[in-house]
């Protein structure tokens, strides 16, 4: 895992740099929704990860309840914490989108008004781990599997009387076309290197944490530490 | 020439009105057809004379039923004339803003037109020949005065559907290229992704560190 780290660190940061480039210069202009669309690739990127990364937090959640091992806690936090940083990149990127697009900086619409829910959800989540004391873990988990439910809701919730922005025909960026649909999926494959990486760096820091923890109780189990 | 045609209009002012005098009462119609047959020929010879002096030429004709007022019912009064002069003050002031034109000194038009129209004081315009020379033409010519200050509104309307017409275009342009939105959203995004990376690298950094001394602490412990 220390090896891994610094490779999809690299690839992703090389991604970042050649699908900035390729937004601004390969993708073409949309014309309906104009220059402000040139957010839609890393929008909508970031928020396909933040569905990953809530998959990952409540599957991974859903297992440690049922086999209570700490190595799928830890991904599950893992995945939670980077689904929050995610989300906020989605919400903050949406709102700015939204401001320039409808001189508003947000719209209680469904798609919108779902994803904070789902936002706040993780964020309930990490308070949770950080102040719920010893039964942290499985409340946490419980929390993320709920929260999981959460994610088709999201993405189904823009029909035609939504004023989201849609991507493709009906909303289904699958139907994208040409260098629009290159440049898209260039970006959502360099976002999943990106999430790899800070998952994996967030696991090693919680294995660490973890590994403090059995060193305190070692010394606690010696009458070293008070 | 111009003898004959002012003798010719003064002899019809006298016949005419003497004529209607004369007609019996329930028949105007030939009595005017009488009037108009000895003055037809004076009117085609004015403009046949000078064209530019024809205006000056029948102003005295106009003028004449009014001094004479003997009818009951005075013809219907057409627009005064200019004179002579008047017109030439006007054909001067109109090849001043002509060359105004061609010297790209629109400014100097726009004055002209808003001084008729009586949007601007005169004295700016006052400042030049030309300028005291179209004004003179514009207080001493009323026809002149009036389609310059209709050439003033239309030149207002023209230049304020220009300013909107500009500002719309500058709207849409800065709408389709909204750099400003979306170089704020990249940049949040980086910044957001930038600070995770650090805060992570930074509490592994005091992890691994808290774990070197933890060890240590053991160690020294169990020797």
């Amino acid at each position: 895992m220390n090896k891994a780290i610094p490779v999809l660190a690299v690839l992703a940061a090389a991604g970042l740099a050649a699908t900035s480039y390729a937004v601004f210069t390969y993708a073409p202009f949309e014309p309906v929704l104009l220059f402000n669309q040139k957010i839609f690739y890393f929008h909508v990127a970031h928020a396909f990860m933040l569905f990953v990364a809530v998959g990952v937090c409540g599957l991974c959640s859903l297992v440690y309840l049922k086999k209570r091992s700490p190595r799928w806690d830890d991904v599950a936090l893992a995945g939670a914490e980077v689904a929050v940083l995610f989300g906020a990149a989605v919400l903050i990127s949406g709102s700015i989108w939204a401001e320039a697009a409808w001189d508003k900086w947000w719209v209680w619409e469904k798609r919108l008004t779902m994803s904070l829910l789902l936002w706040l959800v993780l964020v309930g989540y990490v308070l949770v781990r950080r102040f719920a004391g010893a039964s942290a873990e499985r409340l946490a988990a419980g929390l993320a599997v709920f929260g999981t439910l959460g994610v088709p809701f999201v993405y189904t919730m823009v029909d035609k009387g939504d004023h989201h922005p849609q991507a493709g025909r009906d909303g289904n960026v699958m139907t994208l076309t040409g260098p629009m649909k290159i440049v898209f999926w260039a970006c959502v494959l360099t976002f999943l290197l990106w999430f790899l990486t800070l998952v994996l760096m967030r696991v090693q820091s919680a294995r660490a944490e973890r590994e403090i923890r059995e060193l305190r109780e070692q010394g606690l189990d010696a009458g070293l530490f008070t | 020439m111009r003898t004959l045609i002012v003798l010719s209009l003064v002899a019809s002012t006298l016949v005419t009105p003497s004529l209607v005098l004369a007609q019996p009462a329930g028949s105007e119609a030939p009595a005017s057809e009488s009037a108009a047959a000895p003055a037809a020929p004076a009117a085609p010879a004015a403009p046949a004379a000078t064209g530019a002096e024809a205006p000056a030429a029948e102003a005295p004709a106009t003028d004449a039923p009014a001094a004479a007022t003997p009818s009951t019912q005075p013809p219907a009064q057409p627009p005064a004339q200019p004179s002579a002069a008047v017109t030439a003050l006007r054909h001067s002031c109109e090849a001043a803003l002509e060359s105004a034109k061609q010297a790209k000194n629109n400014l100097f038009v726009i004055d002209v037109s808003n001084v008729a129209a009586g949007s601007m004081s005169r004295e700016e315009l006052a400042k030049s020949t030309e300028g005291k020379l179209c004004l003179d033409a514009l207080d001493q010519d009323a026809r002149f005065r009036q389609s310059a200050a209709v050439a003033a509104n239309e030149a207002a309307a023209n230049e304020r559907a220009e300013m909107v017409k500009k500002e719309h275009e500058d709207a849409a342009r800065a709408i389709a290229k909204n750099e400003r939105h979306v170089l704020l959203a990249y940049a949040a995004l980086w910044i957001l992704s930038a600070a995770f990376v650090i805060f992570l690298w930074r509490r592994q950094q005091l992890l691994k560190s808290e774990i070197a001394q933890l060890r240590r602490d053991l160690e020294a412990a169990s020797k």
